[in-house]
């Protein structure tokens, strides 16, 4: 036995863990109850917008102040709802929950490392996340209701107590919450560096790592250099609103007294939040993409197409990310010559993501596809980054941005290209590594069921938003029933909270049959979908430290399948060359 | 073997985390100078005491390293 493994109790196995496993698994359970919560906020606010000033059964769900007499929702509790939606899901969803649970459970699994670099900072990585969770939900119960002002929480609505109900004790406990997060992020990118570049086994070199630990590696990296900038921002929001500064004030009047605080700028705010926001994006979208790579290769019985060409379009895309921010600030009264510059470096980005959805294609094509649940969602991915990133292009064009900005069609791009894409890949990491985390197989039955009930319940959700933003139907409006020059996309809303809805009940069918698989389902063989990476070299039991005995020694890259020559389809990365076999 | 490569993991981190919170004073200063070129910035002289704090805090982390060693 490894060194590693000894006798945990309960608390130290469960709890205060130090295993990279099972915080991955805190991570996931953790990320899929916010989800949950952040998921049916949408179906609130999308209850809303379908019947518009009336009572729902759903509001029932929700503390009782935040609902009038009538029993309809109160407006600034739709903005609470909006906020709190967006939050959860950008950072808890997909940031915490997709990053945090993949990249702690497969960096030392696929390296060949019994664990972390610091299996106790790796754990308080956990436990800032958890106690930024609970200050985040108990935002919930303040007086005033939680943060109201966006998940961009820009100022002033966030700058001052008194803006709107959202913007008092509930925008201070989103800021602690926030800054609890970023502690958290950090301890966890650094750590996953580290264990990347010092903990590699013998044989496994930069260039035979799969794509998912270069994905995460560089994910890390994204987050290390902007979340800190985050803080900052963020620090200094809290100056504003309890010190008396003014770096994001100016020209205030309220009730017809001028604020005290002049001569700051609500565009500097923007600045170092984009700074960090348009990375976030792709802290967000790399590991999903990285996650396909893997599992594409795996169920297409081929080697991934342009292992160099992804490599370098991840590293590519990385960089372009830092450098793209102000395409989010367009109506900002920016420049237009900056604007073009903006516009020139966001339409770089397409380059790198031709080349990965290019080479997604090529690996499909003429293969011998399987199709399991987790390959539905990993090709379900790269159709969402494909018609996600279309209408990107436009979004990406001052010219045409300036149009449908703050429209639904916004919202549309954003949720396909960034939300679904994201959702699907921890979809398809899920089901393929569920056996690995497990020890035993999810229903297949149902998650077919699950992929196209999903499948079709989001672009029935978010395609159509793309014809509202067209119409110029603002986002975050309360009621769009006010204004009679969108009566005639009443229909509309009803027809995307129908699929909202009923996606929603789709999503109940994935959390059954993850319960039901981990305590009823089949056992998992040792390597189920006959995968190369070395965690499927690992017992079925876990064990703290991974490998009973010697750690493996890698002797080919991860993507030796259908190899001609061998005589099965598949060649883990520990199996030595053979005679006269020349290495990829 | 295992322990050189933990120490040189454990270095590592470090110096990863002190560029990570380089960056934190990145965003500050950054925003320190766009603010201040805005105007209306109250000017005032730090009290002179600052400066010898800093210079015993950065003396003292330089004593620190050979201190160490020298146990």
């Amino acid at each position: 036995m490894s060194d590693h493994h000894h006798k945990e109790t309960f608390i130290t196995k469960y709890i205060f863990s130090t295993d990279h496993k099972m915080i991955g698994k805190q991570f996931l359970i953790t990320g899929m109850f916010m989800a949950l919560v952040g998921m049916l906020m949408s179906a609130i606010f999308r209850v809303q917008l379908a019947n518009p000033g009336e009572a729902s059964v759903l509001y029932n769900l929700l503390p009782g102040a935040w609902v009038n007499a009538e029993g309809a929702l109160n407006p600034d509790k739709y903005l609470a709802l909006v906020t709190m939606h967006g939050t959860i899901l950008v950072f808890w969803v997909l940031t915490a929950g997709l990053s945090g649970t993949f990249a702690n459970f497969l960096i030392p699994l696929q390296i060949g490392a019994r664990d972390m670099a610091s299996g106790f900072i790796n754990m308080l990585s956990y436990w800032f996340f958890f106690i930024a969770t609970v200050v985040l939900l108990s935002s919930i119960y303040v007086e005033g209701g939680p943060a109201s002002g966006g998940w961009t929480i820009y100022p002033p609505l966030s700058a001052l107590p008194q803006a709107i109900p959202g913007s008092g004790t509930g925008m201070t406990l989103w800021l602690y919450s926030i800054t609890l997060f970023v502690v958290g992020s950090l301890l966890g990118g650094l750590n996953y560096i580290v264990t990347i570049l010092n903990l590699r086994t013998k044989g496994m070199s930069m260039q035979r790592l799969p794509l998912t630990v270069w994905g995460l590696l560089v994910t890390a990296i994204l987050g290390v250099l902007s979340f800190p900038v985050l803080l900052s921002c963020g620090l200094l929001l809290l100056f504003d609103r309890s010190f008396g500064t003014s770096f994001y004030l100016s020209d205030i009047i309220i009730n017809g007294e001028a604020l005290h605080n002049s001569g700051g700028s609500p565009i500097l705010f923007e600045h170092l939040f984009w700074f960090l926001g348009h990375p976030e994006v792709y802290i967000i979208l790399l590991p999903a993409l990285s996650i396909v790579s893997e599992v594409i290769a795996v169920n297409s019985r081929k080697p991934i197409f342009g292992y160099k060409a992804m490599v370098g379009a991840i590293l590519l895309i990385a960089f372009l990310s830092f450098i793209v921010w102000g395409h989010h600030m367009f109506m900002t009264g920016m420049n237009p010559f900056l604007g073009s510059v903006f516009t020139f470096t966001t339409l770089l980005i397409a380059i790198p993501s031709a080349v990965k959805v290019f080479n997604w294609l090529a690996t499909l094509w003429r293969a011998n596809i399987r199709f399991t649940p987790a390959m539905l969602f990993a090709i379900g991915t790269v159709s969402s980054f494909i018609t996600g990133g279309l209408t990107g292009l436009i979004l990406g064009d001052s010219a045409l941005d300036i149009n449908v900005h703050d429209t639904y069609f916004v919202v549309g791009h954003f949720h396909i290209v960034m939300g679904l894409t994201a959702i699907y890949g921890m979809y398809a990491g899920v089901y393929h590594w569920f056996p690995k985390m497990y020890g035993k197989m999810m229903n297949k039955s149902l998650g077919y069921l699950h992929f196209w009930g999903t499948f079709i319940c989001a672009y029935g959700v978010f395609f159509p938003m793309h014809f509202l933003g067209l119409a110029g139907l603002p986002r975050r409006y309360y009621t769009n029933s006010s204004f009679p020059m969108f009566d005639g996309l009443a229909d509309i809303n009803e027809i995307i909270t129908f699929f909202a809805l009923a996606g929603a009940i789709v999503q109940a069918i994935f959390i059954f049959n993850f319960a039901y698989s981990i305590f009823k389902g089949t056992k998992a063989s040792k390597n189920p979908w006959n995968a190369n990476t070395l965690e499927w070299t690992t017992p079925v039991e876990r064990i703290h430290g991974n490998w009973p005995g010697e750690l493996p020694v890698v002797t080919r890259w991860a993507y030796d399948y259908s190899k001609p020559g061998l005589e099965k389809d598949f060649a883990m990365q520990t199996e030595p060359l053979h005679e006269g076999e020349q290495e990829h | 073997m295992e322990k050189l490569i933990k120490d040189k993991a454990s270095k590592q981190l470090l110096f990863i985390g002190i560029f990570s919170i380089s960056m934190f004073f990145a965003g500050l200063t950054s925003a320190f100078i766009v603010r201040k070129a805005e105007g209306n910035w109250t000017e005032f002289i730090l009290p002179s005491w600052f400066l010898y704090s800093t210079i015993v805090i950065v003396i003292s982390s330089l004593l620190l390293f050979p201190c160490k060693k020298s146990t």
